[in-house]
C-alpha cells in the first residue's frame, strides 16, 4: 500500500475523490471558527492605551506596516492634508519589506508636500529635509550629489530654521566622510569648511553637532589642543540624549588635563562623577581630580600635564 | 454514511473540539475575575534559581494580605525556554500582566510593554515609612534605572524596573581552602589563585584526591574571562580611547586591527590571551564543553575547591552545600604581579553591577493599574529587603543592604577603569567571535600555546572583521533609516502630544547613527 505522499511522488496521483454525502454542509466551518476567533479575540481586548491617536500609536511602538496602512487610508481621504502626506510618506521609509518601490512612493509625496505647502512652513521644509535624506540614505545606490544640492537649497532658503539647520549638519558630514573613493580634504580645508557650515546654521541643536563632529576628527589626529573649544561649545549648548552630556564631560576632562587646563579638566571630571558615580571609570575619574587638584600650581606655572597620571605616557599612532 | 464519510466527520469534530478548547481557553484568560470575585494578577518570569520562586511567592501573598480582592499567580518558565515561551505570549497577547524582560530587544519592548516614564517620576507609595519615603520612584533604584533606559537608546523610553543586580564572584569553599592551602585567607589577589594551582596538585598527591582549583564551565568561563582580561589592556584603553573616555569601542578597535595599527601581537593583547591560556589551567578540564549546571553540581560535591560564578548562584550554594561558602571579588592582577602586572593599573572595577529580574507592564493587560501597583510593591524598600534576604541577591533598590550573611556580593564600586576584551564578543554579527572560540583550545589546551592559537586565528582574522563590519555599518545606517521614519512622525503628531524636546532628542541620535555608520564606511574599501 502507498500512501497518498508516494503516489504524489511518483506521478500516479488518484483523481480528486467525490464530495461525501453531507460534505456540502462541511464548508461552513472555517468561516464558523473564524468568527469565533473574532469573537474571543474581542472578548480578551486589552485596556484602553494612552499616548498619541493612532495610528501614530502604532508607528511610535515600531507597527511599520500597521501604521503604513493605517496612514494610507487616512491619506487617501484627505489628499490635501500635508500633515498626513507626511506622516504616511515616513511610514513608507520604515515598511518592512524595504523596497525601492515604497521609497520612491514616500520620495513622490515629500515631493508633493514640499511644493504644495507653504514654502516656509514647518511640513515643507520637513519634506525637503526628507528628499535629501532618501537621495543620501534610503535609496540603492545613494544619490549624493542630489543630496547634497537639496541640502544646500534647504539650507540657504531656510538657515535658521531649526529642521533647514539639519541640512548644515548633513552637508558636514558629506564633506567630512566622502564616499570610498573620493578624497578626503586636508585637515584645515575641512575644518574651515565645517566652520562655514556652522556658521550658517543658527539653530543650537545643528551647532552643537557640526561642533562635535569637528572635535571628533581632530581628536582622531591628536590635535587635542585644536578640539577642546568645539568640545566645550558643544558641552555648553548640551545634549538630549541620556548620558551624552556626562560622556562628554568626561571627554573634556581628558583633554583639558592633557592639553594642560586642570581648572577645565577638573570642572568636567567632577560633573562626571557626580552624574555617573557608579559608572566603571568613576574611581579612575575621581582619582584624576585629585591627581590634577595635587599638580594643580605646577601646571599654572609649567603648562605641563601631571607626570604620574596614565594619560601621561606618549600617545600611540 | 460510508466510512469514508465518517472519518471526514470525526476529523472535522475533532477539529472543532480542539478549536473550541482554545476558544474556551483564550476566553477564560479574558475573565477579569475569578469566581469568587477576586482579580488575578499574572507574573511570569524565568527567575527559577534558588530563593526566587519563594521571594515572589512570599511578596505575592503579602500583596494579598493587603488586597483581598487580588490574587497573584507566579509563573515561573525555565531560563533556556523562556526565550520563545515570552515571544510567543507576546505577539499571541496572552502574556501576562507583569512579564519579565529577559533578551527582549527594543522593538518588542516598545511594542508590547507599556512605557513608565512618567509613572517613574512619583514617590512609590509602599515606600512610607521607609528611608525612600517621598523619593520619586526613578530614584529608589541605585542608577536611577539608566541600565533599563539603555535598552531603548532609540525610543528612549523606560519600558520596565529591574529588582536585582548582578554580578561574578569568586566563592570558596572554606573547609577545602584549609585543607588545601592551611589558611583560612582566601586569594585576593590573581598571583595568589594562581598559588592554588599548585596547592591543589601538592594536595592531591599527598592524598590521593582529584580536586581542581576552579569548577568550570564555557559558559561561566566567558564571563571570568571576560572580567578579567580587560586588565591586560587598562593602560592601553587611557592611550587610545579614540574619544579620550576611557572607551574602546569594538568599531574602532576592529579598525586598528584592519589598519595595522594593532594586533594581537602588541604587548597588551598578548597578554591577555596569555592570561586567558594561564587561567585556563586553573579550571577543570575541557570546561569549555561542560555547562553551568556541570560546574555547580562540581562545585557542591566538593570536588573543587573554588568556583566563579554569578551572584545569582549564590543561594544554591547556601542552600544545597554541605559546607561554608565564602564569597570575594573576582581576584584580579595588582600592579607588582611578576607576570601580568605590567599593563594594569588597580583592580578592575565593575560599576553597578548588570540588571536582573526585569519586568514590565504588557499592554496587553487587563489590569495595568493593579500590575503598576504591584511592581511598586515588589520594588519597595520593605519588599525589596525581604527579597534580598530570601533569595541572597543584591537588590536594585538603594539603601537595601546586601544579604547579612554575604557583603562580599554587593557590587565592587571602587577600583580602575576597565580595558577592553580581545574577542570581539559583541561586534557586528559575531564572525570574529566565532572564529576566537573556534580555535581557542589551540590556545588553552595542554599542547596549545599564544603562539599556535594565533597562527591559527590570524589566518582568517582580517575576513571575519570585515564581514562584522559590514553588518556593523548596515545596522548602523537601518537604525538612522528607522529614526528617519520616527522623526517623520513625531513631525506630524496632533498638537496636543508634540515633544519638541524628543523630535530634538530623535534628530540627535540619528545623527550619531549615521556619523557611525559614515566614518567606518572607508574601512572596508579594498
Amino acid at each position: 500500500m502507498t500512501s497518498p505522499a508516494s503516489r504524489c511522488l511518483h506521478g500516479r496521483m488518484p483523481p480528486p475523490p467525490r464530495p461525501a454525502p453531507g460534505a456540502s454542509r462541511l464548508p461552513l466551518l472555517p468561516p464558523l471558527l473564524l468568527l469565533l476567533a473574532c469573537a474571543a479575540s474581542a472578548a480578551t481586548e486589552s485596556a484602553p492605551a494612552e499616548g498619541p491617536p493612532e495610528p501614530w500609536r502604532s508607528a511610535l511602538r515600531f507597527e511599520f506596516n500597521a501604521a503604513a496602512e493605517h496612514f494610507g487610508r487616512l491619506h487617501a481621504a484627505s489628499p490635501a492634508d500635508t500633515r498626513l502626506a507626511l506622516a504616511r510618506a515616513s511610514s513608507l521609509l520604515a515598511r518592512q519589506p524595504r523596497t525601492q518601490a515604497n521609497i520612491l512612493a514616500a520620495r513622490a509625496l515629500f515631493e508633493r508636500v514640499a511644493t504644495s505647502a507653504p514654502a516656509g512652513s514647518d511640513h515643507a521644509i520637513a519634506a525637503r529635509l526628507f528628499l535629501g535624506r532618501i537621495a543620501e540614505s534610503h535609496l540603492s545606490p545613494a544619490r549624493l550629489p542630489e543630496a547634497h544640492e537639496i541640502y544646500e537649497a534647504l539650507l540657504r532658503d531656510h538657515a535658521g530654521h531649526p529642521l533647514a539647520d539639519q541640512a548644515a549638519v548633513h552637508l558636514a558630514l558629506l564633506l567630512a566622510f566622502p564616499p570610498p573613493g573620493e578624497e578626503i580634504p586636508p585637515t584645515e580645508t575641512l575644518q574651515a569648511g565645517l566652520d562655514t557650515l556652522r556658521d550658517r546654521a543658527g539653530s543650537p541643536s545643528a551647532r552643537r553637532e557640526i561642533h562635535f563632529l569637528q572635535a571628533r576628527l581632530l581628536l582622531q589626529e591628536d590635535r587635542d589642543a585644536e578640539a577642546l573649544p568645539h568640545l566645550l561649545a558643544a558641552r555648553a549648548i548640551g545634549h538630549r540624549q541620556p548620558d551624552r552630556d556626562s560622556d562628554v564631560d568626561l571627554t573634556i576632562g581628558n583633554v583639558a588635563r592633557a592639553v594642560g587646563e586642570p581648572e577645565i579638566a577638573v570642572r568636567h571630571y567632577e560633573a562626571f562623577v557626580r552624574e555617573r558615580p557608579r559608572d566603571a571609570r568613576a574611581t579612575t575619574v575621581r582619582r584624576y581630580i585629585a591627581e590634577v587638584r595635587a599638580a594643580a600650581p605646577a601646571l599654572a606655572t609649567a603648562g605641563a600635564t601631571p607626570a604620574a597620571t596614565p594619560a601621561a605616557t606618549p600617545a600611540r599612532p | 454514511m460510508n466510512s469514508a464519510t465518517l472519518r471526514n466527520a470525526f476529523a472535522f469534530a475533532l477539529v472543532a473540539l480542539v478549536f473550541g478548547y482554545s476558544v474556551w481557553h483564550v476566553l477564560l484568560r479574558g475573565k477579569t475575575r475569578d469566581d469568587d470575585g477576586r482579580v488575578t494578577l499574572r507574573v511570569g518570569h524565568w527567575l527559577m534559581h534558588a530563593g526566587m520562586r519563594e521571594s515572589f511567592d512570599e511578596a505575592a501573598r503579602a500583596y494579598e494580605r493587603l488586597h483581598p480582592g487580588v490574587r497573584v499567580e507566579q509563573i515561573a518558565v525555565p531560563i533556556r525556554s523562556y526565550h520563545a515561551w515570552v515571544r510567543t505570549q507576546l505577539v499571541g497577547g496572552t502574556a501576562p500582566d507583569l512579564t519579565g524582560q529577559l533578551s527582549l530587544d527594543e522593538e518588542i519592548l516598545s511594542r508590547h510593554f507599556l512605557p513608565l516614564d512618567h509613572r517613574l517620576d512619583l514617590p512609590n507609595p509602599y515606600n512610607e515609612g521607609s528611608p525612600l519615603e517621598g523619593v520619586p520612584w526613578r530614584d529608589t533604584f541605585v542608577d536611577g534605572l539608566a541600565a533599563m533606559r539603555a535598552v531603548n537608546p532609540n525610543s528612549g523610553e523606560l519600558t520596565g524596573v529591574y529588582l536585582q543586580l548582578n554580578s561574578l564572584r569568586l566563592f570558596y569553599n572554606k573547609r577545602l581552602l584549609r585543607l588545601v592551602t592551611g589558611s583560612d585567607e582566601p586569594p585576593r589577589t590573581y598571583a595568589s589563585l594562581r598559588a592554588l594551582r599548585e596547592q591543589v596538585d601538592r594536595h592531591n598527591a599527598a592524598h590521593g584526591t582529584s580536586l581542581e582549583p576552579i569548577a568550570g564551565c564555557g559558559p561561566y568561563a566567558q564571563h571570568f574571562f571576560g572580567r578579567l582580561l580587560p586588565s591586560q589592556t587598562q593602560r592601553l584603553v587611557t592611550e587610545i580611547s579614540p574619544l579620550r573616555n576611557l572607551q574602546m569601542p569594538q568599531a574602532d578597535l576592529a579598525t586598528r586591527f584592519l589598519d595595522g595599527r594593532l594586533s594581537h601581537r602588541t604587548p597588551e593583547l598578548h597578554s591577555s590571551l596569555a592570561l586567558l591560556r594561564d587561567v585556563s589551567a586553573l579550571k577543570s578540564p575541557g570546561f569549555t564543553q561542560l555547562r553551568r549546571d556541570d560546574a555547580l553540581f562540581s562545585y557542591l560535591q566538593q570536588s573543587a575547591v573554588t568556583i566563579v560564578a554569578g551572584t545569582w548562584d549564590y543561594a544554591v550554594f547556601v542552600r544545597d552545600g554541605d559546607f561554608e561558602t565564602g564569597v570575594i571579588p573576582i581576584p584580579f592582577p595588582d600592579r607588582d604581579d611578576p607576570l601580568f602586572g605590567r599593563h594594569v593599573l588597580g583592580v578592575v572595577a565593575e560599576g553597578g553591577g548588570g540588571p536582573e529580574g526585569m519586568l514590565g507592564i504588557v499592554r496587553s493587560s487587563r489590569h495595568p493599574d493593579l500590575a503598576l501597583d504591584f511592581l511598586r510593591f515588589l520594588t519597595s524598600h520593605r519588599v525589596a529587603t525581604r527579597f534580598t534576604e530570601e533569595s541572597k541577591r543584591i537588590s536594585a533598590i538603594r539603601e537595601v543592604p546586601p544579604p547579612a550573611d554575604s557583603p562580599g556580593l554587593a557590587p565592587q564600586l571602587e577600583g580602575e577603569a576597565p580595558g577592553f576584551a580581545v574577542d570581539f564578543q559583541h561586534f557586528g554579527a559575531g564572525h570574529t567571535f566565532n572564529l576566537f572560540q573556534r580555535h581557542l583550545h589551540t590556545l588553552i589546551g595542554p599542547r596549545g600555546g599564544v603562539e599556535p592559537f594565533l597562527e591559527a586565528f590570524e589566518r582568517d582574522l582580517r575576513g571575519s572583521l570585515r564581514r562584522d563590519f559590514a553588518t556593523h555599518i548596515s545596522r548602523a545606517e537601518r537604525e538612522a533609516q528607522n529614526l528617519d521614519a520616527r522623526i517623520g512622525f513625531m513631525l506630524t503628531l496632533p498638537d496636543a502630544f508634540a515633544d519638541p524636546d524628543e523630535l530634538e532628542r530623535l534628530l540627535e541620535v540619528r545623527t550619531l547613527r549615521h556619523t557611525e555608520a559614515l566614518r567606518h564606511r572607508r574601512t572596508l574599501q579594498p
